[in-house]
């Protein structure tokens, strides 16, 4: 996915273009997590990731089991959160499971559902 | 305040960004960090890949990195500008200018990506090049000025304007003192609201430059990262956040 007239990018590590893979198995922290919803949730809780669309941008959260929003995804390069974003709207369904949380954040492990 | 932490191989880290509704300056509020594109993110994301984002020469001295910014110049994605870039040095054509041999170079395709791709431009560029190479072969412009100093003796080549100068500076130097204004910056500038809608790099470089650099030592990272970050992030994750109609 290269765009045209995009000079004056590159000269860093990053600018190839990576073949979308959808098995996308990562940790991380819910980013802006609510705490009032946090704080209902305990190790091992299946959390729905699921796109937002909001003020006409489309975003990834994940939503409790009681279906409020916990907190926002975002993958550890643009290119892996473009790609759960794609996966998506491809249909793919992924869980992120609360691996543990500490004063009001929470580390997630972000999988494809079975 | 607002938290985003960060786990990898060194461990767990954590940064507390001010609230979302605080301004990061006059008039632009941080945003929350879960939101794509607003201070906040870019402050997150800046602090949890900085070494990735950090800038890189192409070449392996001034001379080459002129060649190859220019060659990556306007209507260019940076692969394919940097492939001509290496087909022109592997061919050891940059030692001696000369546009025939640069334009019979870059009129087969490219291999990018595992693609084969046509170097757009490739007559006019070869010209340009040619005429910047000597240039700067003629004039000998010392690297070890300062980066608005380097920038400026640059801009005086053909074909060398501000964007490409300080493409150039920003990768030699990894310079934190100028700024790549292209339309992927350009673009998350005005989303952010730090450009007005009606910013023209072509007009007001530097007049844009510098609202970008105050932006960028608000949040506290340095230019030449968030302009690598902004930049891929604008041209990767930014078209996916588009809603789209089904």
């Amino acid at each position: 996915m290269s765009s045209s007239g995009s000079s004056g990018g590159g000269g860093f590590g990053g600018g190839q273009p990576e073949e979308r893979d959808c098995n996308i198995i990562e940790r991380v922290s819910l980013t802006s997590p609510v705490p009032a919803v946090i704080s209902t949730l305990k190790k091992g809780d299946k959390l729905d990731v699921r796109i937002r669309t909001q003020a006409g941008r489309d975003s990834v959260v994940a939503h409790a089991p009681s279906g409020v929003i916990a907190g926002a995804i975002i993958l550890s390069s643009v290119q892996r959160t473009r790609d759960l974003i794609e996966c998506l709207r491809e249909g793919w369904h992924y869980d992120a499971i609360v691996l543990d949380i500490k004063g009001g954040l929470c580390n997630v492990e972000v999988r494809p559902r079975p | 305040m607002q938290y985003v932490s960060h786990c990898d191989q060194a461990g767990s880290r954590l940064l507390a960004l001010p609230d979302s509704g605080d301004e990061v300056m006059p008039g632009l509020k941080w945003g929350s960090a879960g939101d794509y594109f607003t201070p906040a993110f870019w402050k997150a994301f800046a602090w949890k890949a900085e070494a990735s984002y950090s800038p890189r020469a192409f070449g392996e001295n001034l001379r080459e990195e002129l060649a190859a910014c220019m060659l990556c110049g306007y209507g260019i994605p940076s692969e394919v500008g940097v492939a001509a870039f290496w087909r022109l040095k592997r061919s050891d054509l940059l030692a001696t200018p000369n546009c025939v041999r640069f334009q019979e170079a870059l009129s087969e395709p490219l291999a990018v990506n595992g693609r084969q791709i046509r170097y757009r431009f490739f007559r006019t560029k070869s010209v340009a090049l040619e005429g910047a190479l000597r240039a700067f072969d003629d004039r000998g412009i010392d690297p070890s000025l300062t980066a608005i100093e380097l920038r400026d003796e640059l801009m005086t080549l053909p074909g060398v304007g501000p964007k490409t100068a300080s493409y150039i500076v920003r990768n030699y130097l990894g310079s934190d003192d100028v700024a790549v204004l292209d339309v992927h910056i350009t673009r998350a500038s005005k989303m952010l609201r730090i450009f007005p809608e009606s910013a023209d790099p072509q007009r007001q470089y530097f007049h844009l430059e510098r609202l970008f650099l105050e932006f960028a030592r608000a949040i506290e990272v340095r230019a030449s990262v968030l302009d690598n970050l902004m930049w891929d992030g604008m041209r990767t994750l930014e078209p996916a956040t588009r809603p789209r109609r089904t």
